[in-house]
């Protein structure tokens, strides 16, 4: 097996409405293109557990079941929750989320692009129902973002296109 | 939820001529603005896991010129038109009487052109699916941006997960012969809008 092969096994891309928690052998989740979309990474110092949360749409209106992880409201408690399955505990736990953007002001679409900013509202509300605070993030604007979590580090970084990478 | 999506599959299939229609037609609006014969590649109905839909235009972290424009009227859905970055700026310089070459950034101007270019095309769209099946169908303003094409494509997406985990899309690659300028043409009905077409198809 060469040298870039390994790289990539050890990326694992969270997709639109997914919830991941790295297993052993993983070194960096990734949220790719996030727009109005908020990708949330959770870590644990030291259980050395992390997970990302690629979050879609804010408040799910008790729709369950299959693909409802798309939903601010499903996601954070169901990526929590896969994480102390993993050995974290919730008082270690650390939060940053990028994301949220409005991508256009766009004059005569109405309220089209405010999505941004009602999901990063509702990631807010619902960490905070759950006792967790984000200790950092980048948010809003209107610039698309990729976000990558190091599993090994905890390291939380953004990329924008045109742009110098910067760690949360 | 699968006996739907067959269903589903079959109304992309039977609507195909109508939406043929439009892209052609939306083509034809773009060559008119260019002066040039820009013709249609593939034309592809169909359905797409809505994870999957960036690959269309390379991947959800490679950066495009995107127009979009929401669908009003009879039905509702989502249309982009996507360029490579260099493409859109080859575009604007044809469009302005530049030099190939001059235009570098999408500033005020050249936001406006390419928003023009979606408009014509959205337009030419919806009018001819529009008048083929007595419907009334109006696009939005456009809203251009450059950047990452999951970014630009996130709020229809947003919109298409609240009702479905794919997304119905109707794909136009179209260019000049030569390739020189190529672009995408993505129109996402609803599931309403497409049930209203079959039922014209049904009383034809």
């Amino acid at each position: 097996m060469n040298t870039v092969t390994a790289t990539e096994e050890q990326v694992v891309v969270v997709g639109l409405g997914e919830v991941t928690v790295a297993h052993k052998g993983v070194r960096t989740l990734a949220c790719l293109g996030l727009g109005s979309c908020v990708g949330l990474a959770a870590y644990d110092p030291v259980a050395r557990v992390g997970g990302m949360a690629h979050i879609v749409l804010p408040n799910s209106h008790g729709k369950a079941g299959e693909g409802s992880s798309k939903y601010a409201d499903v996601a954070v408690p169901l990526l929590i929750e896969k994480m102390k399955h993993m050995g974290a505990i919730l008082s270690r736990i650390r939060v940053k989320i990028a994301g949220g953007a409005q991508m256009s002001p766009a004059r005569g679409l109405g309220d089209v692009f405010k999505i941004g900013e009602d999901n990063v509202e509702a990631v807010a509300a619902v960490l905070a129902a759950q006792g967790v605070s984000i200790t950092a993030s980048s948010i809003g604007g209107n610039r698309g973002r990729t976000f990558r979590l190091c599993i090994t580090t905890g390291a939380a970084t953004v990329s924008s296109a045109g742009q110098e990478d910067i760690e949360l | 939820m699968a006996e739907q999506q067959v269903l589903l599959d079959e109304q992309l299939i039977a609507c195909g001529g109508l939406v043929s229609l439009g892209s052609v037609n939306a083509i034809t609006g773009l060559s008119q603005m260019l002066g040039q014969d820009i013709q249609v590649h593939s034309l592809n109905p169909r359905r797409v896991p809505v994870q999957d839909l960036a690959e269309i235009v390379g991947g959800r972290e490679t950066i495009n010129v995107g127009v979009y424009l929401a669908v009003s009227g009879s039905g509702t859905g989502h249309m982009f038109l996507m360029f490579p970055p260099k493409t859109a700026m080859e575009l604007i310089d044809m469009l302005m009487g530049e030099p190939p070459g001059t235009t570098q950034q999408l500033d005020e101007m050249e936001e406006s052109v390419m928003g023009e270019m979606g408009n014509i095309m959205g337009s030419f769209f919806l009018n001819a699916l529009a008048d083929a099946a007595g419907l009334h169908l109006t696009p939005s303003p456009p809203a251009v941006m450059m950047d990452m094409a999951g970014s630009i494509l996130d709020v229809a997406l947003a919109n298409v997960l609240e009702g479905s985990n794919d997304a119905l899309v109707i794909e136009t690659k179209f260019g000049t012969a030569d390739r020189l300028i190529d672009g995408t043409l993505l129109v996402m009905p609803s599931p309403e809008l497409l049930n209203l077409l079959l039922e014209h198809l049904r009383t034809e």
